[in-house]
């Protein structure tokens, strides 16, 4: 099973791919997609293409999503609530947002910069419960 | 139209009830390329006739084009047999052309790297399908609209259960990966380095598409000697080959493009400047790496673009050119109303020095 774990930070959206076999994950790819400009048609477009590549390149089965609230003080700024769309709206298979309480359950994954560790943690947990 | 093999134009003839304003195009590799309008829709299309005695993979272009669904693959209308031998199928027609077209006019940076994500789209949902397709240069990738498309399917082959290559192909030595000189192998990571190549282009390298100019002073006159095509064919390819398989040329420009704006369109290849290298394969593993380089690389280049010969960037606020000078330095200028003055704090330099401090 590939499991698509995603965080929204500032512009950024980190990702990280795990491949599971029963209780066993390993960490396949990870890296980070940028969105330039939140108001310019051809950025947003050209973030959509990136998006749709890293579908075609990981075929997940779930995607796990770092929960960021849409309102509050704590709200996500403009450019993750685009991301996040633009992500939904291309997805090929079901996203489970992933709580904070539950992403903090997660222990770290080797190997990955601090910046990943989210989208890796969101990855586990939607396949934790996935897998029941 | 009188070129077109009577059979072809038979079925012309056939095709006139529905289709007018037939016009042939040179660009028909494998066959014959004829554009048409449709009587009722209005609609411009490409007529593809290609010939291949029958068997199993007579129809495996169209048939390919028709299976993978993606904004950057060019769609199939259309597809009938002629006879035992010919058949065509239907494409909309692009207008904008190929990229061919697009990397002459220059497109503008920022331009550049759009159009090569749209690539990498049309190329990642070829490979999500188990297909790698061999031949990723411009004059096999059209614009509609500014979109780019991948169109021509007549290299691309299937990965066998298992399997992480196939044959490299026979044709473009210039945009075949080093690694199939040597192995006689191509796999995913050979469409990566050719849109790599590609992308190098759409930023302003320079790509000489002379077989000749990648030839060494004993290469020219063995190749003098020559006089059978075929030979004279295989010795390009193979001074290509010699040039340490492009190894020598090419390593990750991308990252140097993008630390340098990207302008780099009057310097010709240096053996650091190009992308679609060995080492930046290995940098970027899969085309999922490619796109998200992509992205950042976007969010850290200012829009330049070339006017002529004068490197042009427009912003919300301000207009800046570059305007060569003798002894190939370039000098600064802003626009102050309707004219350009020079900016006082810059002195001219290279296009490397003056983009990293103006853009």
């Amino acid at each position: 099973m590939n499991v698509l774990g995603v965080e929204f930070e500032s512009k950024r959206l980190n990702y990280v791919l795990l491949v599971c076999d029963g209780d066993d994950c390993k960490i396949a790819q990870f890296n980070r997609l940028e969105l330039t400009d939140t108001r310019s048609r051809d950025s947003l477009r050209s973030f959509q293409n990136a998006v749709n590549v890293l579908f075609n390149a990981t075929k997940p089965d779930i995607i796990g999503v770092k929960d960021k609230p849409e309102s509050g003080a704590m709200r996500a700024g403009a450019a993750a609530l685009k991301m996040e769309g633009i992500l939904l709206a291309a997805a090929p298979c079901d996203a489970d947002f992933v709580s904070g309480k539950r992403i903090n359950a997660c222990a770290n994954g080797d190997g990955l910069k601090a910046y990943h560790q989210p989208a890796f943690k969101a990855a586990l947990a939607a396949f934790q419960k996935q897998a029941g | 139209m009188e070129d077109l093999p009577e059979e072809l134009q038979a079925a012309i003839a056939e095709l006139e009830r529905d289709y007018e304003q037939f016009e042939s195009h040179p660009g028909g590799a494998n066959g014959y390329l004829v554009f048409a309008k449709n009587r009722i829709s209005g609609a411009d299309v490409a007529i593809k006739f290609y010939y291949g005695p029958p068997g199993e993979g007579r129809h495996d272009e169209p048939r390919l084009l028709a299976s993978i669904q993606s904004p950057n693959v060019l769609r199939i209308i259309d597809a009938r047999n002629l006879s035992k031998e010919w058949a065509f199928f239907l494409t909309p027609r692009c207008e904008d052309g190929d990229l061919e077209e697009l990397i002459a006019a220059g497109p503008s940076a920022i331009q550049a790297i759009d159009v090569a994500l749209g690539i990498c789209n049309g190329a990642s949902a070829i490979h999500a399908h188990g297909l790698i397709h061999r031949d990723l240069k411009p004059p096999n990738i059209v614009c509609d609209r500014g979109t780019p498309l991948i169109a021509d399917f007549g290299s691309v082959r299937q990965l066998a259960e298992g399997e992480t290559d196939v044959p490299a192909s026979g044709h473009s030595a210039l945009y075949r990966p080093p690694e199939s000189f040597q192995t006689g192998r191509y796999g995913v990571l050979g469409d990566i380095y050719q849109i790599g190549l590609v992308t190098y282009q759409l930023l302003g390298g320079a790509l000489s598409y002379d077989p000749l100019a990648y030839f060494s002073k004993s290469d020219h006159k063995k190749y003098a000697e020559i006089t059978d095509d075929f030979d004279r064919s295989k010795f390009q390819d193979d001074a290509i080959h010699r040039l340490g398989a492009w190894g020598r040329r090419q390593t990750d420009g991308l990252q140097q493009f993008a630390a340098m704006g990207t302008l780099q369109r009057q310097e010709s290849p240096t053996p650091n400047d190009t992308p679609g290298s060995r080492k930046a394969t290995r940098q970027l593993g899969n085309i999922a790496d490619v796109a998200a380089t992509l992205t950042r690389v976007r969010g850290d280049t200012s829009d330049w673009k070339w006017v002529g010969d004068i490197a042009r960037l427009e912003t919300n606020d301000r207009v800046i050119e570059l305007r060569p000078k003798r002894g190939g330095n370039y000098e600064p200028l802003q626009a102050k109303g309707e004219v350009f003055r020079r900016i006082p704090s810059i002195p001219d330099g290279s296009l490397k020095e003056l983009v990293s401090r103006v853009g």
